[in-house]
């Protein structure tokens, strides 16, 4: 018999809760496109800060449940690099919004959008990967989002190194290319979690099968 | 001899080599303290190099102690995680004393107390910590030294937001933004260290609560 019915047998609850942060992670980064694609004046932080709040508390219940689960077809090694993967999400996403509000000044014209819809897709891809575990799909179909992810992070490696050779540029000020530095790469990272988590989901597909 | 007293014996081991490594990690603290609250004085690498030394010589012990002992009444996996991340304090403290070093000239003008303050407060409390694994704790204890940690590392990525904000001001040369940049985020990694060690112990003692 497959054996992932046996992973969603014992840990549908573990499952359920990671599918939970992966959308929170989805959540996240849709409120930076708002962000950065509305006036400065006025942004909050609340929306981040409530994301990340929330993500480390579906991980607390993580936890507890990995604690308490006496027999689990999932190794705990497993749901913990998930779920690190995961809460990192929206915790870059966090400090991106944070340094993006205090550097508005220096900023202006720049445009994250694509990085952004990288993000976007790399979340939504985890997001897919992980209801796909709790579902029982073929390791086929998993492998294969997590081919597309993998596309996504080379494309998202390839969109960074552009930038950046854009910013050595002479023209541009050297404050306003460290920022942008700075600001890349921390979405870079985002990418870089979603790509980890996959990795993960499909390490965890592949011993159950 | 008695079998039970000979595993206790490991297990005392175990304790006496992490406890060693939690107070070189401080040590390594206090030391750059030192330098921080009298920026004037360009420190010596020496001290700094002699504690990363002194760490890493107790993580080899327990890294050789894991493999001769069959039986710890701590999970090698723990013991490993937290002999890891203890020891990855002392190590980025002298990545810091080196790059204090070669930026002498910008980073002897800055006011650190805030800094000194945060890693003060964090080293301590993971100290106290790893103590308390040998006493078998109460969890909620722990949770609690846990919390106060994660209130300092939330203290300081704010402290390290209210910095950037000064550097991306534009009142600032790009070469000091630079220097003060990478020192600000190797000062908030060595939080961030602090964070994970609090992290491992929390966990260890919610699995035998």
């Amino acid at each position: 018999m497959f054996s992932l019915q046996r992973v969603v047998g014992e840990d549908g609850k573990i499952l359920e809760l990671l599918q939970l942060c992966a959308e929170e992670a989805c959540h996240s980064v849709a409120a930076l496109r708002t962000l950065t694609s509305q006036p400065i004046s006025g942004a909050s932080l609340a929306t981040f800060r409530s994301a990340r709040k929330k993500e480390k508390e579906l991980l607390g219940s993580v936890a507890d449940a990995l604690l308490h689960s006496l027999v689990l077809a999932i190794e705990r090694e497993d749901v913990q690099a998930l779920g690190d993967s995961l809460y990192r999400v929206p915790k870059t996403v966090d400090n991106f919004a944070r340094r993006y509000i205090i550097a508005a000044g220096q900023l202006k014209g720049v445009d994250f959008s694509r990085q952004i819809d990288l993000m976007e897709r790399g979340c939504n891809t985890v997001a897919r990967m992980i209801r796909g575990l709790r579902e029982r799909a073929p390791i086929a179909d998993l492998k294969q989002l997590n081919a597309n992810m993998q596309k996504i992070e080379n494309d998202a490696d390839d969109l960074v190194l552009e930038i950046l050779g854009g910013l050595f540029e002479p023209s541009v000020p050297t404050l306003k290319a460290i920022i942008i530095k700075d600001l890349v790469e921390l979405n870079e990272k985002v990418v870089d979690r979603c790509r980890d988590a996959g990795n993960v989901i499909v390490r965890v597909a592949l011993k159950h099968t | 001899m008695f079998t039970v007293q000979k595993l206790f014996s490991k297990d005392e081991k175990f304790y006496e080599l992490l406890e060693a490594s939690a107070e070189e990690s401080r040590h390594s603290v206090q030391a750059l303290n030192r330098v921080l609250v009298n920026p004037e004085k360009i420190p010596s690498l020496t001290e700094f190099h002699r504690s990363k030394e002194a760490d890493k010589h107790i993580t080899e012990q327990i890294g050789e102690a894991l493999i001769d002992t069959f039986v710890a009444d701590l999970e090698r996996e723990d013991i490993e995680a937290l002999s890891e991340v203890l020891y990855k304090i002392p190590k980025t403290v002298e990545k810091f004393a080196e790059r204090f070093i070669v930026s002498a000239r910008i980073a002897k003008q800055v006011n650190f107390s805030a800094h000194v303050a945060l890693l003060e407060k964090a080293t301590s409390t993971v100290t106290e910590m790893v103590k308390q694994l040998r006493k078998k704790p109460a969890i909620d204890y722990i949770k609690k030294l846990n919390a106060q940690l994660q209130q300092t590392e939330s203290e300081a990525d704010d402290l390290i937001l209210s910095m950037l904000e000064d550097l991306y001001s534009g009142k600032h040369d790009g070469a000091k933004v630079l220097a003060l940049k990478d020192l600000y985020e190797l000062l908030e990694k060595i939080i961030d260290r602090c964070r994970d060690a609090g992290n491992v112990v929390t966990h260890i003692v919610l699995k035998y609560s």
